[in-house]
C-alpha cells in the first residue's frame, strides 16, 4: 500500500493525473483532480500512481509507501 | 411627516448591497447571563480582583483529567466547526507547543468572542492557563485581529494583572481577513508563514519552529471560557449568540440553551418590518424560513440542527423583508468568493462560478452540480462551508429564483436587478 497525496497549493488543474491514473482520479469541469487530500493506493495501482506523480507539470502529487 | 421612526435602516454585518449599507460588527452586549457573563456590567471589563470573586483559581490538572472534564460537559469548539475539545486535548503528544486562544473572529456577523475578551478576559485566560498547565506548555498565545483596538486593549490590560507564576501569555495579531482566523492559517502564521490555510490535517496541528515541530492546542475564545467554567465545576448551560440584521437592537447575548430563536430575537429588541428568512451560524451557516418551526427551535447546537440550522459561531441574522433575498444571497456568494485565500483551484474557480449562478438565477441543478464540484476540496473548510451555505440559500429561495429566471422579482415588484 502507498499513499498518494495532493498539494492544493501547487495544483493548477492541468488534468494530467486523471489521464495517467484514471482508475482513481478524474477531472472536474476546470481540470482539477477529484480526489481527497490523500488516497490509499494498492500495489496493483502503484505503477499508474507513480506515472501521475512523475508527469504532473506542477509537481503537486506525492506518493509515500505506507 | 409620518412614522419616520419605523424606517429603521437595518444593514447586514459585512455585507454591502445597493440601498443597504453594511452594518457594523454587532459587538454590543445586550443581555448578560447566568453562565460565562454572570455578574458582568455591559461595557466594563472585569478586573482580576472582580473575576476572582466569581471564579476560583483553576486547579492544576493532568492532561487526562482535563480531557475527562471537557468530555464530561460535552465541550465542543465554539468557532464554528464544533470539534470535540476532549479529542483535541488527548491528541497532544510529546513536548507541547503553545496553547493558542483563537480570538480572530473573522466572521463579520459574530462578536461574541470580542465581547468575552472585553468583559471577562480572565475567564478566557483561566481556561487557556489550565490547558497550558495540563499539557506542560509554558506559553499561551492570544491571537487577535489587527485594528480591533478595544479587544486588544482589554486583553493587554488583563495580561498585565495576572500573576507572573503562570505560563507566559502573549498577544499575536493577524490580518483582518475571513480565512486568516482558520486554525491551520494561524498555526502557519505562528510558524513564520503567511496567515493562510495549510495542509495540517486534524489536531494535533504542529507549529514548526526550526526543526522541532510541536503540537499546538488551538481553540476558540468561547471554548477556553467554557473550559474554565467546566474546570471550576460551574454549570454554564448557556449559549452565546450574536443577533443582527432586521432587529431593533443588534448585539451579543448569553441565553439559556433552552431558549428559542424567537426569544433570542426578542432579546435583540424584536424584528423590524416583515422578515422572510434568517441565517443561522454565520455567513458560512444555514438559511431558514421565518416560520414557526424556525422560531420555536431551541438555540442550542442540537436545537438548531433539528430544523436544519447551524449554531456555528452562534450567529442569528434576520434578513430584512424589503430586500430581495436573491440579491442578498448573490452578495454573500461574492463576498465569500472574494474571501478565498486563493490557494486551491476548486475554491478559486468554483466560488465565483457559484456566485454567478445565483445572481443569474441559474437552474437549481446547475447550482447543485457546482456545489458538488466545490464541496470537500482544497486545504480548508472555506469552499465546503460556503457551498453548504449557498445550497441552503438556493433551496430556501427556489420559488423566488424561478420567478427571477422568468424576469420577475417579488421584492421590487418588477424585473430583477
Amino acid at each position: 500500500m502507498s499513499t498518494l497525496s495532493i498539494d492544493w497549493k501547487r495544483c493548477r488543474g492541468h488534468g494530467v493525473c486523471a489521464a495517467a491514473f484514471g482508475e482513481r482520479i478524474s477531472s472536474d469541469r476546470w481540470g482539477y483532480p477529484t480526489m481527497p487530500l490523500t488516497i490509499e493506493v494498492p500495489l496493483e495501482q502503484e505503477h499508474a500512481a507513480r506515472m501521475a506523480v512523475a508527469t504532473c507539470p506542477a509537481a503537486a502529487l506525492r506518493l509515500r509507501s505506507s | 411627516m409620518t412614522a419616520v421612526h419605523e424606517e429603521l435602516i437595518v444593514g447586514l454585518p459585512g455585507l454591502t448591497l445597493p440601498g443597504l449599507p453594511a452594518a457594523p460588527r454587532p459587538d454590543r452586549l445586550l443581555v448578560t447571563g447566568t453562565g460565562l457573563l454572570a455578574g458582568v456590567t455591559p461595557g466594563v471589563r472585569q478586573s482580576l480582583v472582580d473575576h476572582r470573586r466569581h471564579w476560583p483559581q483553576t486547579p492544576r490538572l493532568q492532561q487526562s483529567q482535563l480531557a475527562a472534564i471537557a468530555e464530561g460537559v460535552g465541550l465542543r469548539g465554539h468557532g464554528g466547526a464544533g470539534f470535540p475539545t476532549a479529542i483535541k486535548v488527548r491528541s497532544m503528544v510529546g513536548r507541547a507547543g503553545p496553547v493558542v486562544v483563537n480570538g480572530s473572529e473573522g466572521e463579520q456577523a459574530s462578536a461574541k468572542d470580542s465581547v468575552l475578551l472585553t468583559h471577562v478576559p480572565h475567564l478566557v485566560l483561566d481556561g487557556a492557563e489550565a490547558a497550558a498547565n495540563a499539557l506542560g506548555s509554558g506559553k499561551v498565545i492570544v491571537r487577535l485581529t489587527v485594528g480591533r483596538t478595544e479587544t486588544i486593549r482589554a486583553v493587554r490590560a488583563a495580561i498585565g494583572e495576572r500573576p507572573r507564576s503562570g505560563p507566559r501569555i502573549v498577544i499575536s495579531l493577524g490580518p483582518d481577513e475571513f480565512v486568516a482566523g482558520e486554525a491551520t492559517a494561524i498555526v502557519r502564521a505562528l510558524s513564520g508563514g503567511p496567515a493562510l490555510p495549510d495542509d495540517l490535517g486534524k489536531p494535533p496541528r504542529m507549529r514548526q519552529p526550526l526543526r522541532s515541530p510541536r503540537p499546538v492546542l488551538l481553540s476558540n475564545v468561547e471554548t477556553f471560557a467554557r473550559l474554565a467554567a467546566a474546570v471550576a465545576e460551574v454549570p454554564a448551560d448557556t449559549v452565546l449568540l450574536t443577533v443582527s440584521g432586521a432587529v431593533r437592537t443588534p448585539g451579543v447575548m448569553e441565553v439559556s440553551a433552552t431558549s428559542t430563536v424567537a426569544e433570542a430575537v426578542d432579546c435583540a429588541g424584536g424584528m423590524v418590518g416583515r422578515p422572510q428568512a434568517l441565517v443561522t451560524g454565520g455567513w458560512h451557516g444555514s438559511w431558514l424560513p421565518m416560520d414557526t418551526r424556525t422560531l420555536f427551535a431551541r438555540v442550542s447546537r442540537e436545537g438548531l440542527a433539528a430544523v436544519d440550522g447551524r449554531l456555528g459561531a452562534g450567529v442569528i441574522m434576520v434578513l430584512p423583508g424589503g430586500v430581495c433575498p436573491v440579491d442578498v444571497a448573490s452578495a454573500v456568494a461574492r463576498e465569500l468568493a472574494a474571501a478565498s485565500a486563493g490557494q486551491c483551484g476548486p475554491c478559486v474557480r468554483g466560488l465565483p462560478a457559484l456566485a454567478a449562478a445565483i445572481s443569474g438565477a441559474a437552474p437549481a441543478a446547475h447550482v447543485e452540480s457546482l456545489v458538488g464540484d466545490v464541496s470537500g476540496r482544497g486545504l480548508c473548510a472555506h469552499p465546503t462551508a460556503t457551498a453548504a451555505a449557498l445550497q441552503s440559500a438556493v433551496r430556501l429561495l427556489g420559488a423566488e429564483l424561478d420567478r427571477h429566471r422568468a424576469g420577475f422579482c417579488s421584492a421590487s415588484g418588477g424585473s430583477p436587478r
